[in-house]
């Protein structure tokens, strides 16, 4: 099965990095093939920062490498707003953080809308991880893949504050089922 | 791994030992990469003044006998552009990395184009011939970059390999072979005692055998018209004979450099001609609109320079040929000489983004079903 | 058959005199100060790789019997780069043009001399740009009148050996065509040290520059530099005057101590090696 994926948000936030911990996570312990393009501005901070990754069974399925419709969000920042509602499925999912994305703004779209506040990863002194916070909710809330396979990525991708990093990863997963079950609920 | 991350990785393993560079969007990882990884197996890496000045230390490592490489993109290649003649001239095996990006001139520096095609190939003044190979994927970018050391190497010429902004930048699976695993061509050696070595005289290839400086033979590196000794001459049997191999010597070996593949042509009435990373793209929308029941396939070339003889048998069985480029009119004029030229419609992608799937299946539905 | 008869044979491509030099031009007396510096210095020819640029004096490349490359203009310096980092046993010696070296080429030479590459660069300055024709040069002195400036120079001249000194070469000298022999034992030194060496040579175009600052024949621009030279070594560089009219100041500026380029590239190796071990 085809599945793309687009995360959006501001130069340093950690777009990239997260495509890269996802991308190697499905490619390397899921057994998908993956792409991932990554574009910005001339500047690595402060501008846009767009990662696209299309996640496939089979080499076919990601021989293009550009997201149209997106099947799943992260978005950082408003800032990318623009980029990513244009490009979203009907039925798409968008994990957001409220308190730099409003969620009015992606009131008519036909997505739906995930809200992950920054309280709670700033509750576990994780808020300067947010970025691989947020890959543990998606991961967790979608199912797109376990648990061990972000976690043995997050020790392969990144060098720099590897503990905590993990611990964001754990934390934003354990969160992610707990959203998912309460939106079943 | 992405594209500039994995072509460093594999010259290393080709046996690149030698890289001189100048910083640019979108190449610098290339760089950056070697700079880490040369001084671990011995090498060295060293960033110069200027892209001239890095295209010359890499020629010069390469007649101290060195596998030599540079990487830049197109306005740091129109620099180089007489070095690259010079190279051609003396026959120094290097190999030269073009990450494209939009032009002209300092254009839009992080944004993919194909727009080097034809920059590339008519570089310096004179006639000679390079070698220029453009891969789709992250894998071939690996595998050509040893191929481009191994024909570098083989046929002593400046061989380019072509990426993109994109493709440079694209993360995907790869395997890195060992040393071991791969096959690793070098220059031809003099077998001649030094007192009867003649630095030009060519081999049954055409190629001359190639003595580094330090072997003890001698040797001349010389730019201007000479002889099979490298003195200067303007003798006109010795430039054209001279002339004439640097062209031969690529063109009469062309079916051991040129490589192309093609999908779905079988059933196909309509081919779409496009290389390097627009024709994954195209390859993608094709599946696709064969699924809706149009009969098309996709021809790409692999070697850009020289094209492929092949193509024109393959191109004389459609009833129109598509070519997409990511420029205004670059290969399209040389695929029209290779064929009918009312059969090649030209499709140029001018967006600085390679096209999305449905972007691509409009482009190609429109230019079927038009006239 | 010409059987050896010059004690330089050895070091020259005799087959290939004579060479393409006009009658009474500098760079014969600086291709043999260069061979004689070789031989007594004992290099074999197969450890010394001699790298020229495009002019007039590109063409040693022709006549030295060792390893040789002609580049192109301007481009001697960083093709020995390469050549130098590639091999570093081998003894490396760029010769070029004051065109060449001072015009096209000049950001590489700076650069050259900053990063401390054992290369060791003579220059052949001569005022001019000889093999064109005779056009104005960063080295033509003010007012001297050339085929591209007919109502005299307006630019003032380059002071290369100033240059080089601020630069960072670590060995700077510089003599005329009439000291043959101080201009050999200046080779051999600079030959010797850790790091970039430059040396001028003042050398005569009667052909070309002769013709423009009314000398015309060889003798009497030999005699004119003979006259105008005086030999003061270790005077601050800036001052080292060089005015074709009056006044040129020959000898060694600078020679000081520091670390080689290539030496530094092999203890980056060795640590980059040793932290792989480890």
């Amino acid at each position: 099965m085809r599945l793309e994926v687009l995360i959006g948000g501001r130069g340093g936030q950690g777009v990239q990095l997260m495509a890269k911990v996802l991308g190697h996570a499905l490619a390397i312990y899921e057994g998908k093939e993956v792409v991932h393009v990554g574009t910005y501005g001339a500047e690595t901070r402060g501008g846009v920062s767009i990662a696209e990754l299309i996640v496939g069974d089979c080499r076919d399925e990601v021989m293009c490498f550009k997201v149209s419709s997106a099947d799943i969000a992260i978005l950082l920042h408003s800032i990318a707003l623009g980029h990513v509602v244009q490009r979203l499925k009907e039925g798409a999912l968008v994990f957001i953080d409220p308190t730099l994305v409003s969620a009015y703004s992606l009131m008519n779209m036909k997505a739906k809308v995930i809200e992950v506040s920054s309280h709670v990863s700033r509750r576990h002194g994780l808020s300067s991880y947010l970025n691989i916070f947020m890959l543990g909710v998606m991961a967790g809330a979608t199912g797109l893949l376990k648990l061990d396979s972000l976690v043995r990525s997050v020790e392969d991708v990144i060098k720099r504050n590897r503990e905590i990093n993990l611990e964001a990863a754990r934390r934003g997963y354990q969160y992610g089922i707990k959203l998912s079950r309460g939106s079943r609920g | 791994m992405q594209g500039n991350e994995a072509c460093a990785y594999a010259a290393v393993v080709a046996g690149c030992r030698f890289f001189a560079g100048y910083p640019i969007t979108p190449s610098s990882e290339i760089f950056e990469v070697m700079a880490r990884e040369l001084p671990r197996v011995g090498g060295v890496c060293i960033q110069m003044e200027d892209e001239i000045a890095s295209i010359m230390a890499a020629i010069g490592a390469s007649w101290a006998g060195l596998k030599s490489m540079t990487a830049t993109s197109g306005p740091g290649i129109a620099l180089m552009a007489e070095a690259v003649g010079y190279a051609a001239m003396t026959e120094t095996p290097l190999v030269i990395v073009d990450v494209q990006r939009a032009g002209p001139a300092t254009g839009v520096p992080t944004k993919p184009s194909q727009g080097d095609i034809m920059e590339i190939r008519w570089l310096s003044n004179g006639d000679y011939e390079i070698v220029a190979m453009y891969p789709w994927s992250v894998q071939e970018v690996v595998d050509l970059t040893i191929r481009a050391f191994n024909l570098a190497e083989e046929f002593r010429v400046p061989t380019i390999l072509l990426m993109d902004g994109t493709l440079a930048h694209l993360h995907e699976k790869v395997a890195i072979p060992s040393e071991d695993d791969v096959r690793l061509v070098n220059r031809p050696k003099p077998s001649s005692p030094p007192e009867e070595y003649m630095p030009y005289k060519p081999s049954s290839y055409l190629v001359p055998p190639m003595a580094s400086f330090g072997d003890g033979y001698r040797t001349r590196c010389e730019g201007l018209a000479h002889d099979y000794q490298g003195m200067p001459t303007s003798s006109p049997d010795v430039y054209e004979e001279l002339v004439r191999r640097l062209c031969d010597k690529i063109r009469l070996n062309s079916h051991r450099i040129a490589q192309l593949k093609y999908y779905f042509l079988d059933d196909a009435e309509v081919a779409i001609l496009a290389y390097g990373t627009m024709a994954r793209i195209m390859y993608a929308a094709i599946r696709e609109l064969r699924d809706e029941g149009e009969r098309i396939g996709l021809i790409r070339p692999i070697t850009i320079w020289p094209l492929p003889e092949e193509l024109s048998d393959l191109m004389s069985e459609m009833k129109k040929v598509l070519v997409v480029e990511m420029n205004y009119g670059q290969l399209v004029r040389e695929i029209e000489r290779l064929t009918d030229r009312k059969r090649v419609v030209f499709c140029p992608w001018l967006r600085l983004e390679f096209p999305c799937l449905e972007e691509a299946k409009a482009m190609i539905r429109r230019h079927l079903h038009a006239g | 058959m010409r059987g050896k008869q010059h004690p330089l044979d050895d070091y020259i491509r005799y087959w290939m005199l004579p060479t393409i030099w006009c009658p009474g031009c500098g760079n014969g007396i600086v291709l043999q100060a260069l061979a004689r510096a070789l031989k007594e210095l004992g290099l074999r020819k197969e450890e010394v790789v001699l790298v020229c640029g495009i002019g007039c004096s590109g063409r040693m490349a022709m006549y030295l019997d060792v390893d040789t490359a002609h580049t192109l203009h301007g481009r001697a310096i960083p093709f020995a780069i390469g050549v130098k980092l590639a091999k570093p046993h081998l003894k490396v010696i760029v010769v070029g043009g004051d065109g060449d070296l001072m015009a096209i080429g000049c950001s590489h030479l700076i650069h050259a001399a900053r990063r401390n590459v054992e290369i060791t660069t003579i220059m052949i300055n001569n005022g001019v740009y000889a093999m064109t024709g005779g056009q104005v040069a960063p080295t033509t002195p003010h007012g001297v009148k050339t085929t591209t400036t007919p109502y005299g120079n307006l630019e003032e001249p380059f002071n290369a050996v100033s240059l080089m000194a601020t630069s960072g070469a670590v060995y700077v000298a510089r003599w005329t065509v009439a000291h043959p022999i101080q201009l050999k034992e200046s080779i051999k030194k600079a030959m010797l040290k850790e790091g970039f060496s430059f040396i001028e040579v003042i050398s005569t175009c009667p052909t070309m520059y002769g013709k423009f600052i009314g000398l015309n024949d060889p003798a009497s621009m030999i005699r004119h530099l003979k006259k105008i030279s005086i030999i003061k070594s270790h005077v601050d560089p800036s001052k080292a005057i060089i005015d074709w009219n009056n006044l040129i100041v020959c000898g060694e500026f600078i020679d000081r101590e520091r670390e080689g380029f290539t030496r530094r590239i092999r203890r980056c190796v060795n640590e980059a090696r040793g932290a792989d071990r480890r």
